[in-house]
This record gives C-alpha cells, structure tokens and sequence, in this order.
C-alpha cells in the first residue's frame, strides 16, 4: 500500500512541476488569452488527482491480475491518454488559437502518463508485491 | 503515528485536487465593448458602465448564471441638464439607490435556440422579475449576449406618468464577457 502511495505522490508531484512550467512558459509568451481557457491550477490538480487515483487503481489491479494488472493499467492508460486528444481537437474551429491547442492543450495530454510509465521501473524494481 | 503520516497526506491531496480538478469552469466578468440603451421617442440615451459576474457554459446554458450591476450615474442621453435630472429624487435617486441591478433565477433555451434568462431587476430599491432574451455568440475564452426587452419605468417608480415620456421604454443591450484571469 506504502509503496503504491509513495509512487502517486511522486508521479503527482514530478508531473505537477513539469506541466506547471510548460504551461508557465508557453503563457510567458504572450500570445493569446489561452491561459483564461485552462488555467495551470487545473492542469495541475487534474494531474495530481488522476496520479493518487490510478496508484490506487494500480494497487488492486497488480493484487487481482498480478503483473498483467501492471500491463492492462498502463495499456489502458496509453489507449486513454491518445485518444484524448480529440477533445482539444474539437475546439479548433471554435475561435481558439491552433497554436495553443497544438503545442500545449494537446502535450499537456500525455505529460502525466509519460512521467507514470518512466517512474514504474524504479518503484517496482525490486519485486511486484503489494 | 508516522505511518499516519503518509495516508493523511495522501488522501488529503487525494480529496482537494479531485475537487479543484472538477470545480465549475465559466466564470466570466463584463468585458470592454459592452453598452447598454434605452430608447423611445424622448428620452433615449444609454448607460456607459456595467460590471459584473456570469457563468457560463456551452455545454450546459440553462446553468448559466448572471449577476450585473449598472450605476445609475454612468446615464448618458445626451444632455447634461437631463442626466442631473435623471439622478435625482424623481427619477433614479441615485443617493439612495446608486446601482440598477439584475440577478438570475433560471435560464432556459428558447425554440430559436436563444436564450431567456429570468431574473430580478431592482431598479430604485424595487424588485420585479424579468425575462430577458439573449442571443449568445462566440467561443470559451469570450461570449457575447445580445438582446433587447422592455421596461416599465412606472413599476419601479422612475418619474411619473407623463404625456411625453412613454412608460415603457425599449432596451437594447450588448454584454461581451472574457474569462476571468485565474492563471
């Protein structure tokens, strides 16, 4: 349980900082009012809260599936986190900048997942126990 | 108690960025370019300010929410003489009631797909519930609604009943809101 905890927190944590300065810096440049339409605090508590949310997801899938629940999960996760997309994709021709929506509304889609699945080896390098 | 620690915090974290990730979008603030008229054959004129707070959504319009505020001392009509008037005990008595305000209860959508948003207009300290049609346009990031309704300015004890000011006066209104800066 301590170990599926600590992995949330740090995937949570990691990608907070990650796709606050992104969004942070991508703002900085002043060229549009993106930032009214998806705030970094948003970003960042949708970031921490699927990260808590899916370690515990984590947790009773490696316990009923074993290391397939690892491999669904993640596969899962991929699946969802691409397919995702299509809701930036939808307001291109709603008066939004293509801009925004190409280099930050869709990137912020796979910053968290990507953090999750690089940090899995090292949380669960030792063994698949729960 | 250390090993409370971790499930406090993380659980903690848990509860508060679910409830921040899932908290309502749609704020929105009266933006620059609004105007607000009234119009008849004598007096016409308008109302320079009005501020305020909406939530807004297009995916759910009948959610939406409106609260704005006119101060009574923005009246333009066009002639000084008359915008002093209209500020005093007769008509507006502005010392007293210096905002004409406009609160929602309900929206709904209309058959053309506009909206009627039902609400309080309190003008001189006096309540009456209105309808007011909107015609919304744009995207997330900045909406405008359009309309024009009516008003009468008996009901709310704004001047007497006269041969030469009509009671019902035609109000034609423009409202750009922009989203809130919430960076």
């Amino acid at each position: 349980m301590r170990k599926f905890m600590i992995h949330g927190l740090i995937v949570a944590a990691i990608s907070s900082l990650v796709g606050g300065l992104y969004l942070h810096y991508f703002y900085a440049l002043e060229l549009d009012e993106s930032y009214k339409v998806l705030p970094i605090w948003r970003v960042v508590s949708i970031y921490i809260a699927l990260s808590l949310v899916l370690s515990l997801v984590l947790m009773l899938v490696s316990r009923l599936l074993k290391k397939w629940g690892v491999l669904v999960l993640n596969t899962l996760l991929t699946m969802v986190s691409v397919a995702s997309i299509a809701f930036p994709i939808t307001y291109i021709n709603q008066e939004i900048d293509t801009t925004f929506i190409a280099v930050a509304a869709i990137p912020v889609h796979f910053i968290m997942p990507i953090i999750w699945l690089a940090l899995q080896p090292l949380t669960f390098s030792s063994s698949h126990e729960g | 108690m250390k090993k409370a620690i971790l499930p406090i915090v993380y659980f903690g974290l848990l509860i508060a960025s679910t409830s921040m990730a899932v908290a309502p979008t749609g704020d929105y603030e009266v933006a620059e370019g609004h105007s607000i008229a009234f119009k008849s054959d004598h007096p016409s004129g308008k109302f320079t300010d009005i501020s305020g707070d909406v939530t807004y959504s297009s995916g759910s319009p009948t959610d939406a929410t409106f609260n704005l505020k006119i101060p009574v001392n923005t009246i333009s009509t066009g002639n000084g003489m008359m915008n002093k008037k209209a500020l005093t005990k007769e008509w507006f008595e502005e010392e007293t009631y210096p905002n004409i305000k406009f609160k929602s209860s309900s929206v709904t959508k209309d058959e053309n797909g506009d909206l009627q948003i039902k609400g309080d207009l309190t003008i001189k300290g006096i309540s009456k519930e209105y309808t007011i049609p909107a015609k919304v346009s744009g995207s997330s990031s900045k909406y405008t609604f359009k309309g024009t309704f009516y008003v009468n300015r008996i009901d709310f004890k704004v001047g007497k009943k006269s041969e030469t000011v009509p009671d019902k006066m035609k109000i034609v209104y423009e409202l750009p809101v922009s989203k809130k800066t919430d960076k």
